[in-house]
This record gives C-alpha cells, structure tokens and sequence, in this order.
C-alpha cells in the first residue's frame, strides 16, 4: 500500500514532467538542518523530480537544474503533524467504527490546508473524531489538489479514544475480544478447509491407486495441495487437465470468511501486521495503567503509540496533567508519546512540571503537535517547543519530535522526517533558528514544490 | 478482662452448640430445622460467630499477567495464595518497615519491631526475614525508628474513591481523592457492594471482592413493608420445613410425599432471604436512629434467626441489652447527632456515652466517620479524612483506645467478611499498612507511608499536598525548599535563560515572556 500511495504521489508532484527529462531543483542553503545526522553550514540540496537526490557541503550541480537561493536561511524538514482535525467537522462518532478513514471526511477546498502549509506542515494526519475506536487516521500533504492528490496514506493509525478509561474501557474490550472471535473464525474455516484437503487428496490417492499408474501426477497433487501458491504456480502448466478436476472438486485456494469492517484494524493490529499501528488517545496518567491491562489479555504485541489528548486543562501551556506520573513505565517500554508543547503543572498545586523533559529523560520518544488546530495555533507551534528547550528539553530531541519521529509514528519514515537521499523533498525554509521566538516561515516545499511563501507577519 | 472472660463462655457455647448442629451461629437453638438436604449444602458456610465464609476472591493479577477467563468465583482460595507465593519465574518483592512500633490490633503491641512484606503479604514480624531474599528479588526498607504501624484502615462509608463495579475498570489510581484517603489512613474502601484496596498507581489487587450483604428495610414508617418481609421470611422458612418433611417421608419409602415447589428460591428477593435464613449473609438495615425500630429489628433476627447489621444506631446506647441478647452488630457515626425527644419520658437522642455503653455490653460494632466522600462542604473534620477522629470522638465518650482502633480496622472487616485478608497486622495477612508519626487517635498525627498490597502507596514526603507540613527531615532553613517550587529548576543542569546553544532568548530572569 505504501509503493502504491508512494507512485500515485510521484505522478501527483511531478505531474507531466515525468515524462519528459528529470526535473532538478537545487537549494543553496544557508544552513541545513538535516536531522539525521549533523547540521550543514552553506549547503547545497539537489532534489530531483521530488525527491531528495543529494545533500552536502559539495554536490554535484546537474545542469539546467532550477536554483533556489537561500543562503540568508535555515532549511529542514517539513514539519509532520501527527493529529489534526482541520478541515474536518465536529461530530462525534460513538462505537468502533474501523471501516472509516478521515481520507471520505476530507473537504479539499478548506482553509485550513491553506494555515497548515503557511504553518510549515508538509504532512499532516487527520484523524476521525470520536469516543472508542473512532477510525483510521490519513496522512495528507496539504496541496491545492482533488483529495486524492492529497492523501499520502489513507491508513496512518487507528484512533483509539481513552480520555475517560471508565466509560471507554468496556467498549474497547469488547472491540478488542470482536476482533479476536474474527481471527478465531479464520483460524477454524481454514482448519476445515486443511481438513476438506486433506480428505480430498486422500480419496484422489485411492482413485489413483484403484485406476493403476497414470502418471507422477496423483502423487504431486496432494503434496501441493496445502499450499495455495505452490498450486497457483502450476496452474498454468497443468492447463486443461486442471480444469477436468475443478469442475468436481471445492475451490482450490482457501478464501477466508469475510470479516466484519469495524475491527478490521484491530485484527490487522492483533495479528502483528508490519503496517498496523494505533495511537490511544488519553488524558491523563490512568490510561497507560488501564490500556495496557487490556493489552494484558492478548499474547500478540498490539503496536500502540500514546497521544495526550487536547483536553482542556491540559492544552493550556501551564495546564495540570499528571502524565509524569507514568514516565517510568512508558520509558521502560520506548513508548512515543504525542505531547502538545506545554510545560505543565502537577494537579492541584503550583509545582510545575516539564512533562515532555521528564519523559524523553524516562526514554521516551517524543513527538509534538500543535495546541489547537488554528492560523494561531501552528504560528506558535514552534515558538512554543523553543520555551520548552529553553527549559531543558534537549534541541535534538525538539528538532526530532516535529519531523522524523512524527513521521515514524504514522509509519512514513522512510518517506518523510529528514533531509537524506531517496526521502520526499519537503522543506521548510526560516529566517534563523526554527524555534527562535521571531524566526518566521519564508517558503515551504512540498515534493519539490514550493507551496507557501508566507508573507511576513508583524 | 470481663470482655475477654464474657466473649470466650460465648465461644465456647458456640462451638458446643455447634458441633453438636442443634445450634445456630449465635448459639441459640434453630428456630428452622433446615432439611437435611440443605443442612448438607450449606454445611461449608455456616459458622461461628468469629469465623465467615471464606470470600472468593477476584484473582490478583501480577504485573503482566492473564485475566482469568471465567470470574474467580467458585475458584479455592488456596490456589489463589499459591499463584501469589510461589512465582517460580518472577523475582520476590521485598518491603521491610524497621524499628517502629507495632500495633497488631489482634495481638497487641510490638515496640520497636520489624515488620517484613513479602509480594504483598506479610511475611515475618519481629525477625528480619528479607535476608532469605535473593540477588534479583528487590528489597525496599522503610526506616520508621520512633514510629508507628497500624493496619490500613477500612472506611465502610466511602464514595468517590473508587469507580463502579468493576472498580479495577473505572478507577483512576493517581486521583487526588486517592491519594487524599491514603494520607488520613484509609488503604481499603467499601464503595456500594465493592471492596476495594487503594492501590495507588496500579489497578493490580485493588478489588477484593463484594460484600454479601442483604439490605432490609426494617421501619414503623411502613408498616405493610415489614408484614410483607415477615410473610416473605415466612415462606421460605415454610419450604425449608416442608422439605425436611418430604425428605424424612421419602426416607421412610412414602411415595405419596409430594415435593415441596422451591422454584421461588431461584432468583429475586427470596434468594437472599435464603442466604438470611441460612446464616450466610447479614442483613443489613440502613440508617436506622429510633430505639423503636432497632427493637422490632432485635425482635426480627431472634425471630428468624438472622445476622443483623444496623448502620447509624444514634439511640443503640438506650437499649444496649437488647441488642447484645439478638447479638446485632452497629456501624457507629459517633459524631452523629440527634436531639432527645421532649415528648417521652425514656432516655432518647444521641450520646457520647454511645459506643462505650455498646462497648460494656459486648455489642460489637464498626466506626466510621460522618460524611462518605472527601469535602469540606460543610462537614469540617467530618469526612473521610477524618476517619480516626470520628473513633477518637467515640473515646472521648469513654471508649477504651483498643476499641476505638478495632472499630476502624478489624470489625469492619468481620463485617464484610474480609478478616482473613485485611483488618490485622498478622503473618500472612495482605501488608496494607499505615506507619505513622504518633498515636493513631490524636489529631496532630499525620500518616508518614501507606502500604497497601505490600508497595509504598504514599510517601508524605513525595506528597505535594503535605509534604511541608513538618517534614520528616525537619523544618529547613529555607523555607522556599518546601513551598512550591518555581518554573526554572535551576537543579536541572542546562536549565534557564540562553542554556540552549545557538538562539539566546530576549526574556526576563525569571522566565516573563509577556515582553514579546
């Protein structure tokens, strides 16, 4: 799904150019923050039809390349927004609703893609609103475009509401344990039909053996027959012989029931699929405590990443949560925690606390998105982690938590988060250091596209 | 010495009377001759006064662990301690509390002893046995010299601490009402039917169970309510006879027996009912003031032959005798007040005095305090974190201190059938403990550490709450070290304005960024 989304978005980028002769840009920068790996002081970016060819202190020019000259300015990556619900309405979904991605929600002429590319999100993962298993988010590239132009990945994570563990805990259980009665379901279908196979391939042994020696034939046959591929392999090869025998016998390939849509991610998540991820969204320290003992009841590792939720007290930028009080137990894990960029204080005092600080320290990794979905919001967006490094978050951190770790937490790492060969070509370019408090936005590039240059703003 | 003397001619009467079966819990003869049948049936959960059924438990799940597929109801006890004891793959846990004195509340006081916890539970008292722990178990040691220990306490009268049923599904374990309770003493609450541990920070062991309570509604107020709980008792005292009847005529090889229709029995009221005439489960009459009423409830459980529980009990002092006779068990408000009644010439209206006269009738009871939740609308020193107060206010009417504290720990424990688990400092018990700084009963005294399955569920000096409130290290010079502490944490090395390389930032010392 990943190649697939990756060719349509080459198309989408390149548009007609594709055809004709590779298309070059190359940025004289200033200062280049690559993320992986050291920053860059006067260096050249090649992209090429897109994507990022090279990048270093002495490229190699190609010829006829369009130039974009920004030595007065620091490029890095596009920021990636884990959760964002620009653009898309308010209403509430109750239930599990896994057979919906924000991807049918998407309004292509909002605004708000508008304020985010302004805001220097080259990415941005839209999620579906609601309490319990609210849908799959979708990553989109904030472009003026049809909504398929926009949509990089359909299926980012699934959203899984835990703000109030005691109301919610129930509903997912019981999403959890559907899911897995669909997996049992499978499992007993495809033991049937091993059964039926088997039978099958018994009585064909006993027709051969009745009828004499034909041929090496009856004997392969139910070698193969437990495996549906070997036996696609050789369908061609057998050509009409096979088709004598299928009129007479079941189907070879086993196809397995149809399973309900609704927990459809969550049996992708049960099963360990590579590309299955979740991110639980919780308020407060008991629902790390009250998610995992839900996780407790299943043997399969459920791939789950943690958002802190924009609830009201917590959204302030000294807002009481008391997320810390877990830190040890979501460091010993490696959790990646979604934290909006605010220090904190610890509830019912006025003791602050440097939530995002004690959690990296914890082990950690972080990953920040904006405080509300506004113009405002993303303007302060990295004024706001600028605060939180002037009070001890680590820059390298701060730098990773808005690129390449928000990147992996929709599982577009190798795509998105930093400048390196073979990644998409989506840049920002700032008048000083990203998180100075007056440093401002001055072009942003999306798939080496420039999509924004914002005006400055008093 | 009388109380002792008093309560063991009980005990003795009792377990005559009960291995020779003609006698009930309390000693008297059985008014119901249960049929055979279900004399057999429920052989395993009658008892004596001291002892109740064995309480199935919710099983206690380690860090990590399965969810039991079926509910632990029906499951032995015995596996359950074992899976807890015997973990041959998962390191021990070790708490050892050193040097306070112990206040065991069912066997007296221990001056400077050690307590030593084992994986919740206690281990050893008097020896320090965590040195047969080994490499890779963890051993905590609390230093508690010129300290006390006593047995977490166990509110019966408590909302809002924990979640509804299934508490371990709708518990926050960090809340601050948490960690308000722990710090007045409470480590176990009774929450609607719910028995729940305060495990602060885990959901592992916090629910022990429910209680088997039946609740009856027992009032002059409605008269036609009590004709219809004596009808309904009646009824089913009238299958268990016919049933006897029936079994001794089919013994005897009369076919023409018709059996008795016990369908009734199946569900409903009249389940409980059975429960009540059996001897299993208490019933329960809720705020119940009038000595009226708590008479007709005498008369009701000497009639029937039941285990009476009256919560409230303003006017219990009047008619001690009476309750001790139907052996009634109190949960006693002691700052509960009521004026006396002008209009009748007997003694009416609430008493200091109360539970000391209870007391020197042998009535036994459990004290709570006043409110049920943590709040201080209008009901100072009066709620849930008062809980030692309110059995303080009951010494203060001349209760002896022994009491008080049995009241706040151990009886209500018997009462929800959880003294096998909770209620005592004794090998083998759950380690729910509470070290504290003085006697347990003066209002000057703060609760240092609450242990509560055997981990450190608060730490007063870790508490934002309290933590200045004269701290165990004693008061230091500087008095900003206690009081909240400021936004730059200056102990944090690189903390601070221009600590980050590369963008000095142009804001004031202290952090005002309302310059931008």
């Amino acid at each position: 799904m990943l190649l697939a989304a990756l060719f349509v978005g080459t198309i989408a980028s390149a548009g007609s150019a594709l055809a004709a002769d590779d298309e070059f840009v190359v940025i004289k920068a200033g200062r280049i923050i690559p993320v992986a790996g050291e920053e860059i002081e006067n260096g050249t970016i090649v992209v090429r039809n897109g994507k990022i060819e090279a990048v270093g202190k002495n490229v190699e020019i190609p010829r006829g390349a369009k130039r974009i000259d920004a030595s007065d300015m620091t490029v890095m990556p596009g920021l990636v927004n884990v959760r964002t619900r620009g653009g898309l309405d308010s209403y509430r979904r109750a239930g599990t609703n896994g057979q919906l991605t924000a991807a049918q929600e998407i309004y292509e002429h909002d605004d708000m893609f508008e304020d985010l590319r302004e805001g220097g999100f080259t990415t941005a993962a839209l999620y579906t609103l609601g309490s319990g298993i609210s849908g799959r988010a979708s990553a989109v590239r904030p472009i003026v475009g049809s909504a398929d132009e926009i949509v990089v990945e359909e299926s980012a994570y699934t959203c899984i509401s835990f703000t109030r563990p005691a109301n919610e805990k129930n509903a997912i259980r019981g999403a959890f344990k559907q899911a897995q009665a669909e997996i049992d379901k499978i499992e007993k279908a495809r033991k049937a039909w091993e059964e039926q196979q088997k039978k099958a391939a018994e009585e064909a042994k006993k027709k051969a053996a009745e009828e004499g020696d034909k041929g090496g034939d009856p004997k392969k046959q139910p070698e193969k027959n437990p495996e549906p591929k070997s036996r696609a392999e050789e369908t061609p090869k057998n050509g009409d012989d096979k088709g004598k025998d299928d009129a007479k016998k079941e189907p070879e390939e086993f196809v397995p029931p149809k399973i309900n849509p609704a927990v459809e991610p969550l049996v992708d998540l049960l099963r360990e699929d590579d590309d299955a991820r979740s991110l639980v969204e919780i308020s407060r320290a008991e629902g790390v405590l009250h998610f995992e003992d839900l996780l407790d009841d299943y043997d399969a590792e459920i791939a789950h990443d943690y958002i802190v939720a924009n609830t009201d007290s917590a959204s302030r930028f000294f807002g009481q949560t008391d997320v810390f009080l877990v830190a040890e137990q979501l460091g010993e894990a490696k959790a990646t925690v979604a934290l909006m960029p605010n220090l904190n204080s610890v509830p019912y005092t006025n003791e602050r606390v440097h939530i995002p600080l004690e959690l990296q320290r914890a082990g950690c990794s972080i990953v920040f998105y904006p405080a509300s979905d506004s113009e405002q919001g993303y303007r302060d967006f990295l004024g706001r982690i600028g605060m939180l490094v002037r009070w001890g978050f680590p820059r390298d951190a701060a730098l990773a938590a808005v690129t390449s770790n928000a990147a992996a937490m929709l599982g577009l790492e190798e795509r998105l988060g930093t400048i390196e060969a073979e990644r998409d070509a989506n840049l920002i370019f700032l008048d000083g250091d990203p998180f100075a408090p007056f440093t401002q936005i001055k072009k942003v590039m999306i798939e080496g596209k420039v999509v924004a240059e914002p005006e400055t703003k008093p | 010495m009388r109380r002792i003397a008093r309560w063991t001619t009980i005990g003795f009467a009792l377990l005559a009377g009960w291995l020779a079966g003609t006698t009930d819990a309390l000693g008297r003869p059985s008014p119901v001759d249960l049929p055979i049948e279900a004399e057999a049936e429920f052989a395993d959960t009658q008892f004596a006064d001291d002892t109740q059924p064995p309480r199935p438990r919710r099983g206690p799940r380690g860090m990590g662990g399965r969810r039991p597929q079926a509910p632990a109801a029906a499951e032995p006890e015995k596996k359950e301690d074992k899976k807890d004891d015997d973990k041959p793959d998962e390191p021990d846990e070790w708490l050892v509390i050193k040097g306070a004195d112990v206040y065991t509340v069912t066997d007296g006081v221990m001056p400077a002893a050690t307590i030593v916890v084992k994986n919740g539970r206690i281990h050893e008292i008097g020896l320090d046995a965590s040195a047969a722990a080994e490499d890779d178990d963890t051993v905590e040691t609390i230093d508690a010299a010129g300290m006390r220990v006593y047995p977490g306490l166990i509110a019966l009268n408590a909302r809002r601490i924990v979640g509804r049923s299934p508490v371990e599904d709708t518990t926050d374990p960090f809340s601050l009402n948490f960690a308000l309770a722990l710090g007045s003493g409470v480590t176990s609450v009774l929450s609607g039917n719910e028995i729940a541990k305060l495990t602060y920070g885990s959901i592992d062991n916090m629910s022990v169970g429910s209680h088997d309570w039946v609740t009856l509604s027992y009032s002059a107020r409605s008269p036609s309510g009590k004709r219809q709980l004596r009808l309904d008792l009646d009824r089913v005292r009238e299958y268990f006879r016919d049933k006897r009847a029936y079994d001794i005529a089919k013994k005897r090889g009369d076919d023409d027996a018709e059996e008795p229709d016990g369908k009734f029995l199946q569900g409903g009221k009249f389940a409980n009912y059975k429960r009540l005439l059996t001897g299993e489960s208490f019933a329960y009459f809720r705020r119940v003031t009038s000595a009226g009423d708590m008479l007709a409830i005498c008369q009701l459980c000497e009639d029937y032959d039941m285990r009476g529980i009256i919560e409230e009990a303003t006017e219990a002092w009047t008619i001690a005798p009476a309750l001790a006779r139907a052996g009634i068990r109190l949960v006693l408000r002691p700052q509960n007040k009521a004026d006396e009644d002008e209009s009748t010439s007997r003694a009416t209206g609430s008493s200091i005095e109360n539970a000391r006269i209870l007391y020197d009738h042998g009535v036994r009871f459990a004290i709570t305090q006043q409110g049920s939740g943590i709040s201080l609308g209008g009901q100072t020193g009066r709620d849930l974190l008062n809980l030692p107060m309110a059995a303080a206010f009951a010494m203060r009417g001349g209760l002896p201190q022994d009491a008080a504290l049995e009241a706040i720990t151990i009886e209500p424990a018997r009462l929800l059938g959880v003294d096998d688990q909770l209620g005592s400092i004794e090998r083998g018990k759950d380690a729910d403990l509470i070290i504290v700084d003085g006697d347990l009963l003066h209002y000057e005294t703060m609760v240092q550490w609450a242990v509560v399955h055997g981990k450190i569920a608060y730490d007063k000096e870790k508490e934002p709450l309290f933590r200045h409130i004269r701290p165990r290290s004693g008061e230091p010079e500087d008095l900003e070290a206690i009081w909240p502490i400021r936004w730059i944490d200056r102990s944090i090395e690189g903390t601070g304005p221009g600590a980050a390389d590369g963008f000095p930032l142009p804001l004031g010392d202290e952090g005002n960024d309302s310059g931008n």
